[in-house]
């Protein structure tokens, strides 16, 4: 009970960030490095969270986001089990399912850009370091490599990743239901 | 007049909470048959599955990432944990779940009952600005603990830094009740024993639920301990009577509280285990703390290959 401020707020917040990522118009951050891949979408994903359209960030996710990464991801020990026959439909609702979670809680997204702090690359990760303009605190974005361009995998907000806390809720369903995927599949369409 | 108020607050709470509780079929009884069943469903690993991912690890990973991976817990649902999150540091080390579930209902249940009621009460009754004031009021005074562990965890610039904000929202801020420094641009930070005691290399330990302190760990609790013994303010209040004694700490818990109840109930009513999520969230926030923020690519877990 006696936690930290910040302790339960970081997961709303986290969760607002990581799913939006970027707009229209990517071609220009390709070839970029991790930190201006990072700062040229930062403004669409703030830009995002003002409208807290559930399609909009769909949208977004879909072309900025390691979004069959993260999902794969998510099902922590359980990610080899699951069929493949169900993975595209499970990879849709993960997608709807995030978007939701950002446009519940797209309010306490405030800022007008981010302001690239430090950038770090291993193997086939980077790691970039953001202060929300206007706001407060840092943002830490956890990128792949894809092709020339990066892929956002994971967002980090006072202390929490959001992918990791993702997992926890994803693998308690499964738990819960003896690996039943379609316990998970009914929990992601509520 | 407060002893009234507080009174009153208590009973309405006790009203509105306890009666709708006590009228569902015991929550208390649910969350322990949930977990004793969930328990049922873990194949706990045998000691030959547990040897053959040491084996792994000992052969996959060097180094740090190895010493880490090899600390399995005592009793662990190793049959369901990857190499992989063993070396991130994403197994949920949690030997006394059972257990700690129980307090963590226990927990639940107070804060249904009490912890909500005086954080509503006190959101309703006191004006925002005044809230901001003794939340402030309260971190200052924590000042001496937060210097005391960065100077014991050789951090000069965060010493100073603390220092700084002491002195300048003590004078210029109302004896702490404007957060002044924040204002001129030293922006806060929090330190405590148990984060020195990360930071010196002692092992977090399993995961604990305690009861009222909620999620903690063998380290944390005695980092409290020893931070509350070398708080000036416990020993400033010696020979006062217990409610006034404990009234810094109840500030404490209620405007903490406070803070972060809409989240936090946002977060009860979306998460499927609620027990599940805080306990990662306790988890990765401390670690967060230890590093101050700074995030090292060889802890964070493997991403998947496609």
């Amino acid at each position: 009970m006696m936690r930290s401020k910040g302790f339960m707020r970081s997961l709303m917040i986290f969760a607002l960030i990581f799913t939006v990522v970027a707009g229209p118009g990517s071609s220009r951050l390709m070839a970029a490095s991790a930190g201006s891949f990072v700062e040229a979408i930062g403004g669409k994903v703030l830009a995002a969270a003002r409208a807290g359209s559930v399609s909009q960030f769909r949208s977004v996710l879909g072309r900025h986001a390691a979004l069959s990464t993260i999902a794969n991801y998510s099902l922590g020990p359980y990610r080899k089990k699951m069929p493949s026959g169900m993975k595209q439909q499970y990879y849709r609702l993960v997608s709807k399912h995030i978007s939701q979670v950002f446009a519940r809680h797209s309010g306490k997204l405030r800022g007008t850009g981010l302001t690239v702090l430090s950038e770090r690359e291993k193997g086939r990760s980077a790691i970039v370091k953001t202060r929300i303009k206007g706001g407060s605190g840092t943002v830490t974005w956890r990128l792949i490599k894809a092709g020339s361009s990066y892929k956002v995998f994971d967002v980090n907000v006072q202390g929490v990743w959001l992918a990791g806390i993702q997992k926890t809720d994803f693998v308690s369903v499964l738990r819960k239901n003896n690996g039943d995927f379609n316990a998970l599949i009914a929990y992601l369409k509520k | 007049m407060n002893r009234m108020v507080f009174s009153l607050a208590l009973g309405v709470g006790l009203a509105v909470n306890a009666v709708p509780l006590m009228a569902q079929p015991s929550n208390f009884l649910e969350l322990y048959r949930s977990w004793k069943n969930e328990d049922k469903k873990v194949v706990i690993a045998p000691a030959s599955a547990r040897t053959k991912i040491k084996t792994k690890v000992r052969t996959n990973f060097s180094g740090r990432k190895r010493a880490a991976a090899l600390r399995l817990p005592h009793k662990h649902k190793s049959s369901e944990i990857t190499v992989e999150e063993v070396v991130a540091g994403e197994d949920n080390n949690d030997p006394f779940e059972p257990v700690n579930r129980l307090i963590f209902g226990f927990n639940e249940i107070l804060d249904q009952v009490v912890l909500q009621p005086v954080s509503y009460t006190y959101r309703t009754i006191i004006p925002t600005p005044v809230r901001k004031g003794v939340s402030n009021a309260v971190a200052n005074a924590k000042a001496p603990i937060v210097l005391a562990n960065d100077v014991l965890q050789g951090k000069p610039v965060r010493a100073r830094k603390t220092v700084m904000r002491f002195l300048i929202n003590s004078t210029v801020g109302l004896g702490g009740l404007v957060d002044a420094a924040k204002a001129g641009g030293i922006e806060p930070h929090s330190e405590d024993f148990g984060q020195t005691l990360g930071v010196w290399g002692v092992p977090a330990g399993p995961y604990v639920v305690a009861p009222v302190l909620g999620p903690s760990s063998p380290r944390h609790l005695v980092g409290r301990a020893v931070d509350t013994l070398a708080n000036p303010l416990t020993w400033l209040l010696a020979d006062f009577s217990l409610l006034e004694r404990m009234t810094p700490t109840m500030a404490d818990i209620v405007t903490g509280h406070e803070s972060i109840m809409d989240d936090a109930n946002a977060l009860r009513k979306a998460s499927p285990d609620f027990y599940s999520a805080v306990r990662g969230i306790y988890r990765q926030k401390r670690k967060d703390d230890i590093a101050d923020g700074e995030v090292d690519l060889d802890d964070l877990p493997e991403i998947p290959v496609e």
